[in-house]
This record gives C-alpha cells, sequence and structure tokens, in this order.
C-alpha cells in the first residue's frame, strides 16, 4: 500500500506496507510518513529502480546504431560546442586547461540540469505505473538518478583523457572528488524530486525550465572564471560552490576551501532535504492528480 | 480480507473543454484560479469480504469500479473512509504490468515483481511457471509494444496469480482473452479463491460474475445501488440497463 497510508494494526507484523500482512489505508493528509517504514521500503526496491533505470535505457537506446556510445559522445560534443562559443565571443581561443575548466563544470551541470529534465516527466509521464501499483514513487526519480549517475561517471573517464591532454597533472587531491561526488549526486536527487512534485501541481513547471537552466549555466563559473564582479553569485547562487569545489579539485589539484566546502555542503543538504521532504509529504496525493 | 468502511474518493484532475485561449488564460491568471475540476468517482461505499470470498463489482462504464480497486490496491488514497486490507495483494489492474512497453515481456515480468515487493530472486523462481501458463513462447524475448491485447491480459494474469496472493484483485483481465484462455483463467481463479484468499472480481461479463462470485455489489456513478446475492442483483442491473438476459450479455463479449 502506498506509503504512510498504511500503519501496521497487528503487534509484530511485519511493517511491510507495500505487500504486507495489515494495513489501513485513510485519507490523504500532507504529511511526512512515518520514515523508517518508508526508507526501509525504498530500499527494499532498490533493485526495481535499478532494473527500471537499465530498461529505459536500453529502449531510449533501442534503435541508434552507436547506443551506449552516446554516452561518451554526448558529452563531449556539448563542450566542443561551448568551447567553440565561448572562442567566438571571446575572440579567440582560449588555453587547453580553460577547457578542462569548462568541461569539468560542464560535466557537473549537466548531471544536475538533466536531473531536473528528467525529474520533472517522472512521476507525470508515469500514468499507469502510478495508477496501476503500489509502490513508493521515489522510485521514479530515484531511477532517473541512477542513469544521470552511470554517465556522470563515464564522462569523468573523458574528463580525465582532456586533463591529461591539457597538461594537468593527476594529484592525490582528486581522491577528493569521490566525496564530492557523493554531495553533487545528493543535490541532484533533490532538484529532480522538487520538479517531479512541482509539476504535478503546476503543469507549467515544464515550460518553465529550459529558461531556467540556460540562466542558471550562465550564473555558474562554467564558461567564465570567477572574476570581482561574478562574487555575488558565490553563495546566493546554490550551485556555484558546488562547482567551483570540483573544478578546485580536479584542474588546481587542492582541496576545496573551507569557504567553498561549507557554502557547498549547506546549499546541498539544503536543497536534498527540501527536495526529498516535499516529494515525500505529498506523494500519496499524486495518484489523484495525474 | 477486506474491508472498506465508508469511502468515497475524489479526482481532482486539470481540465479544459476547449483548448486554453490565450484570452481565458491569461484572465485565469489574473484571477490567480487554476482549473480544477472534482470527479466524485466513489461516494460512500462500504462491505467486506472475508477470506475465501469472492465479490463482483459490476456497473456501467464510468460507474467507479477501477477507482475503487485501485483504492482497494492502495493506489490511490480515500478522501473519506478507510479501508483496512490483511494479506498479500496481488493485483491486475487493467493492463498491471507493461511499465515499459519497449521492453521485453520477460523484462516487464521482472519489473512488475520487484515493484510490488518481491525478491529478484523470488520472481526468478516463479518465472519458468509463469511463462508456461502464459503460453506466449518466443514472444517473451519480444518487446512489449508487439503484442496483441490479448496477449497482454495473458500476462497479466499469468503474472499476478502466480504470486501467490492473499488477495487478488483483477479489474477487466480477461475482457480481451479468447475462449481458451478465459476458461483457465476462471479455473486459477477459484483455485486462488479456495485458498483461503480474498478476490475481488470487475467484470462487464456477467456470466463469469454470477458464477464466481459469492456477492455483487452493483456500483452506480460511484455509489452503491444495490448489493446483495449474484444472482438478484445481476437481474435487477440488467433490467436498468435495459437488456434482459440474452445470450449475449451471459457470454463476456
Ligand atoms: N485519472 C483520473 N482523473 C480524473 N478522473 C478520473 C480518472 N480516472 C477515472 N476518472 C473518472 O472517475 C470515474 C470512475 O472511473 P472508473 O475508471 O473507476 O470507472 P469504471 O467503473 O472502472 O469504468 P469501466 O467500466 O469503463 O472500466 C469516471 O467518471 C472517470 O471519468
Ligand atoms: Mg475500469
Amino acid at each position: 500500500m502506498a506509503a504512510g497510508t498504511s500503519t501496521p494494526d497487528v503487534a509484530g507484523a511485519p511493517s511491510d506496507p507495500f505487500g504486507g500482512v495489515s494495513t489501513i489505508s485513510k485519507p490523504y493528509r500532507a504529511g511526512v510518513p512515518p520514515l523508517v517504514p518508508y526508507f526501509k521500503e525504498l530500499w527494499a526496491r532498490r533493485q526495481f529502480a535499478r532494473e527500471m533505470a537499465r530498461s529505459t535505457m536500453r529502449a531510449s537506446y533501442a534503435d541508434t546504431l552507436l547506443g551506449r556510445v552516446w554516452d561518451l559522445l554526448n558529452p563531449v560534443f556539448t563542450g566542443m560546442i561551448f568551447y567553440l562559443l565561448v572562442a567566438v565571443i571571446s575572440g579567440g581561443l582560449k588555453e587547453a586547461d580553460f577547457f578542462a575548466w569548462l568541461m569539468s563544470g560542464l560535466f557537473v551541470f549537466t548531471f544536475v540540469s538533466t536531473a531536473m529534465t528528467d525529474g520533472v516527466k517522472s512521476i507525470v509521464q508515469a500514468g499507469g505505473i502510478i495508477l496501476n501499483t503500489p509502490f513508493p514513487k521515489a522510485l521514479l526519480p530515484l531511477s532517473n538518478i541512477w542513469i544521470e549517475l552511470q554517465r556522470f561517471l563515464l564522462s569523468m573517464i573523458i574528463l580525465f583523457g582532456i586533463c591529461l591532454w591539457a597538461g594537468i597533472t593527476p594529484s592525490v587531491a582528486w581522491f577528493v572528488a569521490i566525496p564530492w561526488i557523493v554531495i553533487i549526486t545528493l543535490f541532484a536527487i533533490g532538484c529532480s524530486m522538487m520538479m517531479a512534485c512541482a509539476q504535478v501541481y503546476f503543469r507549467d513547471a515544464g515550460q518553465l525550465i529550459p529558461y531556467i537552466l540556460r540562466l542558471w549555466l550562465y550564473a555558474c563559473p562554467i564558461l567564465w572564471l570567477p572574476m570581482k564582479e561574478t562574487q555575488f553569485l558565490t553563495y546566493t547562487n546554490p550551485l556555484y560552490c558546488v562547482i567551483l569545489g570540483f573544478d578546485e579539485i580536479i584542474i588546481k589539484g587542492q582541496v576545496p576551501s573551507l569557504a567553498t566546502t561549507g557554502a557547498a555542503l549547506a546549499w546541498t543538504l539544503a536543497v536534498f532535504i527540501f527536495g526529498v521532504w516535499v516529494f515525500m509529504s505529498r506523494e500519496r496525493d499524486f495518484a489523484i492528480r495525474i | 480480507m477486506i474491508s472498506v468502511r465508508d469511502v468515497s474518493i475524489t479526482y481532482k484532475t486539470t481540465f479544459e473543454k476547449a483548448p486554453p485561449s490565450f484570452r481565458k488564460s491569461v484572465v485565469r491568471m489574473g484571477r490567480g484560479s487554476r482549473n480544477i475540476r472534482l470527479v466524485e468517482a466513489v461516494r460512500n461505499v462500504s462491505f467486506e469480504v472475508y477470506p475465501g470470498q469472492t465479490l463482483g463489482l459490476i456497473g456501467r462504464n464510468g460507474a467507479g469500479k477501477s477507482t475503487l480497486v485501485r483504492a482497494i490496491a492502495g493506489i490511490l488514497p480515500p478522501t473519506k473512509g478507510e479501508i483496512e486490507t490483511r494479506g498479500r495483494m496481488g493485483t491486475l489492474l487493467a493492463l498491471g504490468v507493461g511499465f515499459n512497453r519497449e521492453i521485453s515481456g520477460r523484462d516487464n515480468v521482472i519489473l512488475g515483481g520487484l515493484a510490488n515487493g518481491y525478491t529478484r530472486d523470488e520472481i526468478e523462481a516463479k518465472y519458468q511457471e509463469i511463462a508456461d501458463w502464459s503460453e506466449l513462447g518466443d514472444f517473451l524475448e519480444m518487446p512489449m509494444r508487439t503484442y496483441s491485447s490479448g496477449m497482454f491480459g495473458r500476462l497479466a494474469f499469468s503474472v499476478a496469480v502466480h504470486l501467490d496472493p492473499d488477495i487478488l484483485l483483477v479489474d477487466e483481465a480477461l475482457s480481451a482473452g479468447d475462449a481458451a484462455f478465459r476458461e483457465k483463467a476462471q479455473a486459477k481463479m477459484e483455485n486462488v479463491a479456495k485458498n483461503a484468499g480474498a478476490m475481488v472480481l470487475v467484470s462487464h461479463g456477467l456470466g463469469i460474475v454470477r458464477e464466481m462470485c459469492d456477492y455483487v455489489v452493483w456500483l452506480e456513478q460511484g455509489e452503491v445501488m444495490m448489493a446483495g446475492d449474484p444472482t438478484d442483483v445481476i437481474i435487477a442491473y440488467e433490467e436498468n440497463q435495459g437488456v434482459t438476459e440474452t445470450t449475449i450479455t451471459r457470454e463476456d463479449i
């Protein structure tokens, strides 16, 4: 049964609200379902999210010649196009390490932005599944995140190649990238759940997203290097320090400064907790609004 | 056991009669109101189904049968009242499997099982039985978009009954099946019902409802019009519909 609708009422009965022994389904009130059973349920069905991701991916490449090679080609093409754009605007090709800077920021941004564009569709376009199967809806945006994370990790291989080509020497600090990727992933999950939920209530959200994302791209230190004029963005743009920290790790081979780490962590936790909270407290209401 | 106590369910759907014109949209935005339509699909319905019993739900198109079954499955929260269920649920709602029409029947079976909370091993163990029973053969490796509606129904039904449910909800699953399949499905359902399971059967095939159900609820615009002994309710329903007992209504079309 849907999460939170249901409370096991037999003492000692397994608390499996979705397939379980005894459940009572009551009217919906906005509110977070009991957290422990919810996450238990979610964890129990992690295989579903993975399988779902696998089949979505297989289906989306079904008729292409190159198949999953596109996972590698897409980020390369996007990066080259933006590099050209910057070259045209600034009137001349920039150094190789600027290309590396651009790519590393762009990969992080792409992870977050695709999480949002896929997240918007994840509930509203799932229609039939939501109306015919009881399961924690959070699995739908999460299975998208799983796909995006895999693509992001693949693009890290490209980034590694670019760094070598640009003459950036591998550094021990690169290991810090691992926890940093966890931060990025949490950020993406928060964004994706927020958008998934927003779209159920305001179908205009999906229309707005492309513009928000483009504006957001320009507000991140990706196509430009931080300067005095852009300082105001450092703490006001939620993604700024997340991207900057990643750049510092990869390009400069440094552990990000305390201020950058603190801001990145604070924004990420805020986005993650808010996103998961709105989603979870509303998900029971989704089925009657699709 | 299923216990439905005074349940009402309302859909909230955004709906425009005509395609939204630009002017109307601006006016609406100015008022800050959005066009939300409330559809009261089920109103003040109560009944109980005990283990070993089969309940039939009948009523015209749009009467609220599927909505009620979805609420019992825990998919739709009731707007009012409460629903209590005991036992492991097997749901066979119209086109219950079919997560992704681009992937094979086999993958859909696994995906459907995982979504319903079974482990991969449990499903793999049952898979052969499911596949054999559905008699789809090589089609199980084909994408589901290549299936006919009857093939869809066969697979969905096979999944639902083979996962050992204590409660079986069947919504319109047999309508597209051929005669052989329907006979087989009916035998299987009787079997599940006998194994102390509770079952809810939604069907326009009044013949099968009369044969299988211990109790029938007739819904009309979301409300219970009549409930009780299958034969009585079905006769009243047929009279109301303006069709008399003919072979056409007896056979499931
Ligand atoms: N997702 C939805 N959003 C809004 N209204 C809906 C939705 N699904 C169904 N309805 C409405 O709810 C009412 C009951 O629909 P339901 O599907 O339960 O009917 P039914 O009895 O199963 O009909 P049928 O015999 O055709 O299957 C109908 O008026 C229908 O228009
Ligand atoms: Mg129906």
